[in-house]
C-alpha cells in the first residue's frame, strides 16, 4: 500500500489516543519507522502489522479498528489535498459509488503500483443499492465498510447496511453489501 | 481523419462539443456545454464572443478566423468568469466548425470555488484529473519531506544535546579516576623502592605499567575532548614558524638522544613572514607526531619540516611532515593507523605499543586546522605522516606576543612587598616570588607595611596585599600605604581567599589593580608580574620548572598530595619540612583562637578565623577540613552561630588530614 494509508493510520490514532500511543504501537509492530512517504509504496504487511497492533493495543478486534479506519480515511480525504478529486467523484453515495472505479483508475495512472479495489453496483433503485466489493486483498471488508458509512454520512445520506455477504470467490475478497437509503 | 469519423462519435470522445456556424451561433451543444453555458449552448450567444481566449496566441475570435488556428490549443475563459474550456477546433468536409474540448480544470480549480467539475464531465483520455491528482499528492510529498526534515532537525538537536551530557559526564568521570590512579601509581612506586621477591617485582611492574598506560588512555581521552568542545574557540596566535619547528626539535632531543637518534629539519629553513593560527593545536600536533617517530625509530635519524607551497593574499599554503626510519607500515593497514585505539600494527622497535589514541587525535587535531594528515609508508624504510594547511602571514613586528608564546622565556626584576598576617603565607608565598629571581619584602599587617615603605632604601614595584588581615583590612591597608611619599600611584594586587564576584569587584574599584585568589597559583602569580612589573635591562629569565611527578600525588577526599607536589615543584623540596612546620604551628593557634570566638559566640571572629583556617587548609590540600571551614565561615557570614561540638568532630577530619601531610611530606624529603 502507498505511504498515504499508512500515514493516515498514524494520524487517526494520534488524533484520537496522542503521540504516546501511537509510538507504543510503532514498537510492538516491528514497524522500523513511520517516516511514510505519501507516493512511496510500501509492503501490504507494514499496514497490516499497524492495523492489528493498533487493534491489539486499544483492546479492540481488529474488524473494528479497520472499521474505524476506514471512517478515519474517508473523511480526510474528503478534507485535505484530495477533497477536488473526491467532490469531483459524486454529489451523492450512488454517484459516487458509480464513479468510483473510475476515479481509481485516474490513479493508477499516476500510482504506477496501485492495484485498487472494484466496486459495482449490482441492484438500484430508490429505497436501496446492493453493492459488490471486489479485491486481490484479504481481511479489508470491515475498511470499506467504516468508508461507506462515512460517505453517507458525508453526503447526509440515511443508510442501514441490511446485508454483508461474502461471495464465493477463488482468490482475494469478494462481498456484497446491501444497503437501505432513506 | 475527421470526415470519417461520424459526427455523434465527437460527443463521446469529448465532454465539450459545438457545431458552430459561419455566423458564429452553436447549433448543436454537448450537455456539458449546455450545463456551463447555457446561452451559447441555445444559440443566444456567439460562440467565440463567450469566451476571452489565451490561446491560440493572437487569436481574436470568430469562426472563420479560428480555422486558420486548426490543430492550435484553444484556451478560453468564460466571460462569467465561471467556467472555462480547453480544446481545438476542426473543419468537417461540409466546411462546419466544431470546438472539441473539455473543462480547463486546473484554472477552475484556482479561480471557481464552490463549482468543481465532475469526473463524468471529462473522457476518460483527459488527463487533467490524473494531473490534479498528480498536483495534490507532489503537494502531501512536499509536506511529508518538510516534516521529516523537521523530524531530522529535531533529533539532531536533540543528540547534540545528549552527547554534550554524555561528554560532560566521561570526562567528570576521568577526572575522577585520573586522581584515584594517581595515588595507585605513587604507592606502586612507593612499594617498589621496599625489598621485594623477584615475583613480587615483576608482578608490581606489571601492576604499574598497567596503571601507567590507563593513565595514558584518560589523559589521551580527556585532552581528545577538551579539543573537541574548544578547538572551534581555539585561540589564534601569532607566532614565528622557524622558532616553532626549532622548538620541537628542541623538545624532542632529549628521547632522541637517549635512543642515539639524530633529529633534523627538513623542507624550507626560513619562512619569509611570521604566522598567525591556531598555534596550541599545530605545537601538539607536531609534539605527537614527533614523538611517535621517535618511539619507533630504533636507529637513524626523524626529519621535521615545513614547507611553503603556495604563497596567497590571504593565506599561505604549508605543508607539514616528519619523516621516521621505522619498520613503516604494511599497505594494508595504513588505513586503520589513525582509529582509535588501533595498536599492534607496527612491531619489531622494541618501543610499547601506547593507547592507539596518539594519532586518533592528530587526525582530529588537523581536521581542527583545516587540513587533513596522510600517512606515506615503506615497510623497511620508514613512513611520513604529512598534512597541509593554510596559515595567515602576518609581518614579523608584530611578533612580540609570538615571541612569548614559542619560547616561554619571561623577563622579570624588581622589589616586592607581600602583606599578610599569616607567617605560612608569608613564607610560602615570598619562596615563590624569590623562585621568580624577585627581592622579596614581607610584612604581617597594614600599619608593618607602612613603615617598611618608609624605611625602605629603595622603592618597591609592586605590593601584594591581604583583604582579610585582623587589625586593618586590606582595603585600609592600602589606602595608608597610598598616602606613604611615591605610592599614592602604587600598583597593589589584592590576595583574598574570596573568590565571589562582588569581593573581587570592589577590590578593583576600590584601591587594587588587581585581584588574585589564594592559594596563589603560580602562573596566575607569573602572570601578574608580568603584567605590572617593569621589564628588566637585564633579561632575567623565569627558570621552567619540572612537571610534578605523578608519584608525588597522595589523593583522596581527605587529602589531596598534588598541591604538596605542585608546592615542591615551585619552591624546592629543601623548603617543605620548614613551610609545613609553620603552617602546623600557626594552625594550631588559628584553631584555638576559633574555639575561643564560638565559646565567646563572638560571629565576627569566627568567620574570621574560619576564614583563615579554611585558607590555609586548602593551601595545603587538606581538602575535607578546609571545605567544612568554608562552610562554617559562610553559616556564620549569614548569622548563624555554629555549634562549639562541630568543632571538636572537625579536629577529627583535620587531625585525620594533618597526619597524611606528614607522611606525604617524609616521602618527599
Amino acid at each position: 500500500m502507498y505511504g498515504i494509508i499508512n500515514k493516515s493510520l498514524r494520524e487517526m490514532v494520534i488524533d484520537h489516543y496522542g503521540e504516546v500511543m501511537w509510538q507504543q504501537i510503532m514498537t510492538l509492530s516491528g514497524v522500523p519507522d513511520d517516516s511514510f512517504l505519501s507516493l512511496k509504496s510500501y509492503d501490504d504487511e507494514v499496514t497490516y502489522a499497524l492495523a492489528s497492533t493498533t487493534a491489539d493495543v486499544l483492546g479492540i478486534d481488529l474488524g473494528t479498528a479497520l472499521h474505524a479506519f476506514g471512517h478515519h480515511w474517508l473523511k480526510s480525504s474528503m478534507s485535505n489535498e484530495y477533497a477536488v478529486l473526491m467532490n469531483s467523484t459524486g454529489d451523492n453515495l450512488v454517484e459516487f459509488l458509480n464513479n468510483l472505479n473510475s476515479m481509481h483508475d485516474r490513479i493508477s495512472s499516476t500510482f504506477l503500483d496501485y492495484r485498487p479495489p472494484e466496486f459495482k453496483i449490482i441492484e438500484q433503485s430508490a429505497e436501496g443499492v446492493v453493492v459488490d466489493y471486489l479485491s486481490f486483498r484479504l481481511g479489508l471488508s470491515p475498511f470499506v465498510e467504516g468508508l461507506l458509512e462515512a460517505l453517507a454520512e458525508h453526503f447526509a445520506q440515511p443508510m442501514e447496511m441490511v446485508s454483508i455477504e461474502a461471495m464465493p470467490v477463488a482468490s482475494g475478497t469478494h462481498m456484497r453489501y446491501s444497503i437501505n437509503l432513506g | 481523419m475527421t470526415n470519417t469519423i461520424l459526427l455523434d462519435h465527437l460527443y463521446e470522445l469529448f465532454s465539450i462539443v459545438a457545431e458552430i456556424g459561419d455566423d458564429g451561433y452553436v447549433s448543436r451543444a454537448s450537455d456539458v456545454l449546455k450545463k456551463y453555458q447555457p446561452h451559447v449552448a441555445d444559440g443566444s450567444v456567439r460562440f467565440f464572443d463567450s469566451f476571452t481566449f489565451k490561446r491560440p496566441s493572437g487569436f481574436s475570435g470568430g469562426a472563420q478566423e479560428s480555422r486558420s488556428h486548426i490543430g492550435e490549443l484553444f484556451l478560453g475563459i468564460a466571460k462569467s468568469g465561471d467556467f472555462a474550456v480547453r480544446g481545438q477546433v476542426i473543419q468537417t468536409q461540409d466546411g462546419k466548425t466544431i470546438f472539441l474540448g473539455v473543462p480547463w480544470l486546473w484554472w477552475m480549480h484556482e479561480n471557481v470555488s464552490g463549482v468543481t467539475p465532475k469526473l463524468s464531465e471529462f473522457p476518460v483520455h483527459d488527463v487533467q484529473m490524473d494531473q490534479l491528482l498528480f498536483m495534490s499528492t507532489q503537494k502531501t510529498m512536499v509536506d511529508d519531506v518538510q516534516a521529516l526534515n523537521a523530524d531530522l532537525m529535531a533529533t539532531k538537536s536533540h543528540l547534540e544535546r545528549t552527547n554534550v551530557v554524555q561528554q560532560s559526564f566521561f570526562n567528570h568521570v576521568s577526572h575522577e579516576m585520573r586522581s584515584p590512579l594517581n595515588g595507585v601509581i605513587s604507592a606502586l612506586t612507593l612499594i617498589s623502592d621496599e625489598p621485594l621477591s623477584d615475583r613480587v617485582t615483576e608482578l608490581l611492574r606489571l601492576a604499574s605499567h598497567s596503571a601507567d598506560r590507563l593513565l595514558e588512555v584518560i589523559n589521551f581521552s580527556l585532552e581528545s575532548a577538551a579539543v573537541e568542545a574548544g578547538a572551534r574557540e581555539e585561540k589564534v596566535s601569532n607566532f614565528d614558524l622557524d622558532m616553532l619547528i626549532d622548538d620541537q626539535l628542541s623538545g624532542g632531543q632529549p628521547r632522541a638522544l637517549n635512543k642515539n637518534i639524530e633529529l633534523i629539519r627538513s623542507g624550507d629553513l626560513e619562512f619569509p613572514s611570521a604566522y598567525q593560527g591556531q598555534l596550541r593545536l599545530l605545537k601538539q600536533t607536531l609534539a605527537n607526531l614527533l614523538s611517535n617517530a621517535i618511539k619507533f625509530t630504533p636507529v637513524g635519524s626523524v626529519h621535521l619540516g615545513a614547507e611553503l607551497l603556495e604563497h596567497g593574499q590571504q593565506f599561505d599554503r604549508i605543508r607539514f611532515y616528519v619523516q621516521d626510519e621505522g619498520p613503516g607500515i604494511p599497505e594494508h593497514q595504513l588505513e586503520k593507523i589513525f582509529d582509535p585505539f588501533a595498536t599492534g600494527l607496527v612491531s619489531g622497535t622494541g618501543e610499547s605499543q601506547g593507547t592507539g589514541l596518539g594519532l586518533s587525535i592528530v587526525k582530529r587535531y588537523v581536521k581542527f586546522l583545516g587540513g587533513e594528515v596522510r600517512v606515506d609508508s615503506i615497510v623497511g624504510a620508514g613512513s611520513q605522516f604529512s598534512f597541509e594547511i593554510e596559515l595567515r602571514p602576518i609581518s614579523r613586528d608584530k611578533l612580540i606576543e609570538a615571541v612569548a608564546a614559542t619560547s616561554q622565556a619571561r623577563v622579570l626584576s624588581g622589589r616586592v612587598l607581600l602583606v599578610d598576617d599569616l607567617q605560612t603565607n608569608l613564607y610560602l608565598n615570598g619562596q615563590l616570588l624569590e623562585s621568580l629571581q624577585l627581592t622579596v619584602a614581607t610584612a604581617s599587617s597594614g600599619v608593618e607595611a607602612v613603615n617598611c615603605l618608609q624605611q625602605s632604601d629603595a622603592p618597591f614595584d609592586l605590593i601584594l596585599l591581604d583583604l582579610n588581615m585582623p587589625d586593618m583590612d586590606g582595603f585600609d591597608a592600602a589606602r595608608k600605604i597610598r598616602s606613604v611619599p611615591g605610592y599614592a600611584n602604587a600598583n597593589i594586587v589584592a590576595l583574598s581567599a574570596y573568590t565571589a564576584d562582588n569581593m573581587r569587584q570592589r577590590a578593583q574599584e576600590e584601591q587594587f589593580v588587581q585581584f588574585l585568589s589564594k592559594p596563589i597559583q603560580r602562573n596566575e602569580l607569573i602572570a601578574c608580574l608580568e603584567r605590572w612589573m617593569p621589564a628588566s635591562a637585564a633579561e632575567v629569565v623565569v627558570p621552567e620548572v619540572a612537571e610534578a611527578l605523578a608519584d608525588d600525588h597522595f589523593v583522596d577526599s581527605d587529602y589531596d598530595g598534588s598541591v604538596l607536589a605542585e608546592l615542591a615543584k615551585n619552591i624546592g623540596r629543601e623548603k617543605l619540612p620548614n613551610l609545613v612546620s609553620k603552617f602546623l604551628e600557626e594552625s594550631a593557634v588559628q584553631w584555638e583562637a576559633l574555639r575561643l570566638a564560638l565559646q565567646e559566640h563572638n560571629l565576627d571572629r569566627v568567620v574570621l578565623q574560619a576564614h583563615t583556617l579554611a585558607s590555609t587548609t586548602l593551601a595545603f590540600g587538606l581538602i575535607d577540613a578546609g571545605t567544612q571551614l568554608r562552610q562554617m565561615e559562610n553559616r556564620a557570614l549569614s548569622g548563624e552561630l555554629p555549634h562549639l561540638t562541630e568543632l571538636d568532630r572537625m579536629s577529627q577530619t583535620l587531625g585525620l588530614g594533618i597526619s597524611k601531610l606528614q607522611a606525604h611530606l617524609t616521602t618527599l624529603g
